[in-house]
This record gives C-alpha cells, sequence and structure tokens, in this order.
C-alpha cells in the first residue's frame, strides 16, 4: 500500500446552533443578564476515520446533510475538528468554490496572481504558471478585463484553472467537474485523469454515481455524519441507493 | 515569507480597487487632506480666535495626516475581516492578514500623500528643522499602533457587528478629545475646560500628536518619557491585537 498522505483520525465536528442568533453586543449582555443562552449541539461529523493514499481517488457520497461538505473544508483546514485529528502532507487545493477570493474590480490576469498568493504560491511559481492558467481558461482577450464583466461561466473556468494549476498534492473536488460547456468539461476530466496518473490524490465529493465508479478507487458513505461504508465504488453506491430507498439501514 | 507576498498583494489590491471608478483617482489621496485642511482652518482659526497660535494651518496640518491614516485605518480594519467571511469560510487564509492589509495601504497612501503635503508645509511657511528627521520613528510607532487597534477591533467585529458603529462614532469623538484643531496650553495656560483636561491626560493620542507635531510645528523633538509612553501604548495595542486573534481566531469561523 502506498503512504498516507491524508489521515483522518476518529474526526468529529460539533457546531452551536444557537435558538437565537447573538450578533449584537446588546443581545450578548441581555442574555447575559437572563442567564438563558440556549443552544444545541449538533455533530455533523463524528467519528470519521479513513486515509488516503498517494495517487488515491476516493468518492464521498451520502445524502444532503450528511457531513460531505463539512468534511471537505476540514481536509482545506478551514474548519478546526472538535474532536480527533486530520493530517495533511503535502499540498491541498480546494476545488470546493470556485474563484472564492476574486475580487470582481480586478482584471483575469490580476485575480490569477491574487488568488495564487492566497492559495500560499510564491511569486516565481505564479510568474511560471500565468500563461498556462491564462491558456487552460481560454479566456483570451478577456483576461484583462475585470472579472466584474464575465459571465458566469468565463469566471468558473478562471476559477477551475488557476485551482488545478497549483500543483496540489491533494485535490479537494465538490460537485465540479460540470464547469463550463461541453468541451471545457471534457478538457477538465481530462485533466483531473492526468492528475490521477501523476499521483495526486483526490477527494470527490458528487451525487454523480456514474463519477464515483468511473473514477474511485475506494467510496466512503456517509450517513448523519459517520462513516456508513468504507469499500469499493460498486458496493458503496449499492448501499447508497438501498439507503435511499429505505431498504437498508446502516448500523450506527 | 509566502504572507508577506499575499500581503503585498492584498495591499496592491486595495490601492488599485480604491480609486479605480473615481475620475480623479489617486489625486484623492492628496486632495481629502487638503480640503479637510481648508475646512477646519476656516471653522476653527475664526471660531475660537487661536490668535496667539502662529501659523494656524501648519498648526493643524502637521497632525492632520497621521491623524487621517490612524482613523481611517481603524474604522476600515473594522470590517475586515468580516467582508472577506466568504472568502475565509472556503479556503484557509490566515485572518490577521485582513487588518494588516487595511493598515499597510493606509500607510502607502499616507507616505505618497506626505510629498506634496510638505510642499504645502513650506508653502504656508513652515521651516524644515533637522527635528524632521525624527518623523520616520513617529511613523513606525504609529503604524505599530494602528495595526494594534485595527487587529483587535476587526476581530471583536466579527463576533459583535456593533463594534463598526462603535469605531466610527468614537472617531469621530476621539477627534475632538485630541488635540488636533486646539493646543495643549496657550503661552503656558492650561487650553480648555477642566473636564477636557482630566480626559486628556488618559488619552495616549496626546502622546502620537506630540511626535508629530513638535518635530513638523516646533521644530523639536518629544522628551524621551512622553515618546516612551507613546511606544509603549504601541506594543501594547499590538500585544492586545494579536492576544485577541489567538484567543477568538478559532471562534471566528462560526459567526462569519
Amino acid at each position: 500500500m502506498t503512504d498516507s498522505i491524508l489521515v483522518s483520525d476518529s474526526v468529529g465536528m460539533r457546531f452551536r446552533i444557537y435558538h437565537e442568533k447573538i450578533m449584537t453586543l446588546k443581545e450578548a449582555v441581555v442574555r447575559l443578564f437572563k442567564r438563558k443562552i440556549s443552544y444545541e449541539d449538533f455533530w455533523a461529523l463524528r467519528g470519521v476515520s479513513f486515509s488516503l493514499g498517494r495517487g488515491e481517488t476516493v468518492g464521498v457520497i451520502g445524502r444532503n446533510g450528511s457531513g460531505k461538505s463539512t468534511l471537505l473544508r476540514i481536509c482545506a483546514g478551514v474548519f478546526r475538528p472538535t474532536e480527533g485529528n486530520l493530517r495533511t502532507t503535502g499540498k491541498v487545493s480546494p476545488l470546493i468554490e470556485l474563484g472564492a477570493g476574486f475580487d470582481p474590480e480586478l482584471t483575469g490576469i490580476e485575480n490569477i496572481f491574487l488568488q495564487g498568493a492566497l492559495m500560499g504560491l510564491s511569486r516565481k511559481e505564479m510568474k511560471a504558471k500565468c500563461g498556462s492558467i491564462v491558456e487552460f481558461s481560454e479566456l483570451g482577450s478577456f483576461i484583462d478585463t475585470p472579472v466584474k464583466n464575465y459571465s458566469s461561466g468565463m469566471y468558473v473556468r478562471l476559477g477551475f484553472s488557476i485551482a488545478v494549476h497549483v500543483d496540489p498534492d491533494v485535490l479537494l473536488t465538490d460537485e465540479i467537474i460540470a464547469v463550463g460547456d461541453e468541451a471545457f468539461q471534457k478538457k477538465c476530466r481530462e485533466k483531473i485523469d492526468a492528475f490521477r496518473k501523476n499521483g495526486v490524490s483526490i477527494i470527490l465529493v458528487t451525487h454523480s454515481m456514474d463519477l464515483v465508479k468511473a473514477m474511485c478507487q475506494r467510496a466512503i458513505l456517509l450517513e448523519c455524519g459517520r462513516v456508513a461504508f468504507e469499500g469499493p465504488p460498486e458496493s458503496a453506491v449499492e448501499k447508497y441507493l438501498a439507503l435511499l430507498a429505505g431498504q437498508w439501514k446502516p448500523g450506527l | 515569507m509566502k504572507r508577506l507576498y499575499l500581503l503585498q498583494h492584498l495591499v496592491a489590491r486595495d490601492l488599485k480597487v480604491r480609486y479605480k471608478n473615481s475620475m480623479l483617482g489617486f489625486v484623492w489621496t492628496l486632495l481629502n487632506p487638503l480640503l479637510m485642511l481648508v475646512v477646519l482652518t476656516m471653522v476653527f482659526s475664526h471660531l475660537f480666535k487661536f490668535e496667539s497660535i502662529v501659523n494656524y494651518p501648519v498648526f493643524v496640518l502637521s497632525v492632520l495626516l497621521p491623524w487621517n491614516f490612524f482613523s481611517q485605518g481603524v474604522v476600515q480594519s473594522t470590517n475586515s475581516v468580516v467582508s472577506s467571511g466568504g472568502l475565509i469560510r472556503k479556503i484557509y487564509v490566515p485572518k490577521t492578514i485582513f487588518p494588516a492589509a487595511v493598515v499597510t495601504s493606509g500607510l502607502v497612501n499616507f507616505l505618497f500623500a506626505l510629498v506634496p503635503m510638505s510642499v504645502l508645509f513650506l508653502l504656508l511657511g513652515g521651516r524644515a528643522t533637522p527635528a524632521l528627521l525624527f518623523l520616520p520613528v513617529s511613523i513606525t510607532v504609529l503604524f505599530v499602533f494602528t495595526l494594534g487597534i485595527g487587529m483587535t477591533v476587526s476581530a471583536f467585529n466579527v463576533l459583535f457587528r456593533d463594534t463598526q458603529h462603535i469605531t466610527e462614532v468614537g472617531m469621530s469623538m476621539l477627534f475632538y478629545l485630541t488635540p488636533i484643531v486646539y493646543p495643549l496650553s496657550i503661552n503656558g495656560k492650561a487650553f480648555g475646560p477642566e473636564g477636557l483636561r482630566s480626559i486628556l491626560r488618559f488619552n495616549p493620542m496626546v502622546y502620537m500628536v506630540e511626535s508629530f507635531r513638535l518635530p513638523i510645528y516646533e521644530g523639536t523633538i518629544p522628551s524621551p518619557t512622553h515618546f516612551g509612553i507613546f511606544l509603549s501604548c504601541a506594543i501594547l495595542s499590538l500585544a492586545a491585537g494579536l492576544a485577541v486573534f489567538r484567543s477568538l481566531d478559532e471562534k471566528m469561523i462560526y459567526r462569519l
């Protein structure tokens, strides 16, 4: 077995759901005197353990609200798990929300550098990659236009192009293969296939069962924040469909 | 190192975007304090009849730019983390970078505005003295002070959005509680009512004013004690900012 590049060790993520959201100082003071800060604990994830080998593609499936996106955000380092821990070695590139760091007033090329800096790349690296990012995005002369004038397709195309050019060791994707038109989608698929060949590990969150079966070596089925099943993609998909149909209940 | 590179980008973005859709663009950096100076001079030199203050415009000018840098830095920092919330929720970015970028771009603006302002200073009859060489020190300390306060308020604003309104009102209050348009004393006699003076005793901005007004207007440098107080305040404020971020950093994400 190859060495693990990402290890999740019984990760749990707790959110406090406040019944009344305290957003102002006045409310906080009032509550303090009333001694009535009521909240519920909600575990979005509990006891999630898995590892991701170098060059492995793992699918994460599950119903809406089962904790898939929370898991990705923990992998991306946005959330720190409430319990357990998650270790990564290498560069994690989240393809979660494309173009998250774009400034609408800046041009495409300026945003490439800004986004690169946000993702932790140095100037030298960015200078080297800039050309191929522009080329991959197929934006042509629009690259010197402020991105506020972009169509939504152009926007995500640029975002995708940057994200795949940061030379990640782990790529986190959340339903992003459906970017742009048919031709661009094909290009994205090819790029991701190339990544897999080059030993990049991928965590693929998706509702497309075909994609899971086609791309993943392994799949994890999440249900209510827990790992309901982990194993071959075909079996995971089967379990998931059974779960949806109400024919199978995971023994959690 | 990479953080520094990111900071540089955020600052450049700030400067580019700030004046992008205005006709006069960067000129506003210079025009803004100039117009403010005209207004303040017209209002206060007539209202208070500071006849014994030689060259009132230079008196005000000496503190105006540092004050603007400080107050704008703090007010704009307040919202900096909150307004980047969308980004922070998606990719991991060290959050202190946002107030730091705001205050740094404020510093760049400040330094640019210094050039035409020194021309104005000479035109108004100000004298260039060796004491002006003290200004880089004052500016550095003011930068640290502003950064610390900016970090603190930006963190609090994530938890309580009131902070934004409090800093805005607080800054206009502080403007009058700081000897910017009036002196601490006239001809050796303390200026203003007793109430104001007892507040001024506890206002660290008094020492900030001294660190700029003495070199620019009087041609002397501040006493080590007074400058020491200013420096201590700056270090304390930066320590407070770092401490607040350290203790609130992980809570912030749930409030953005």
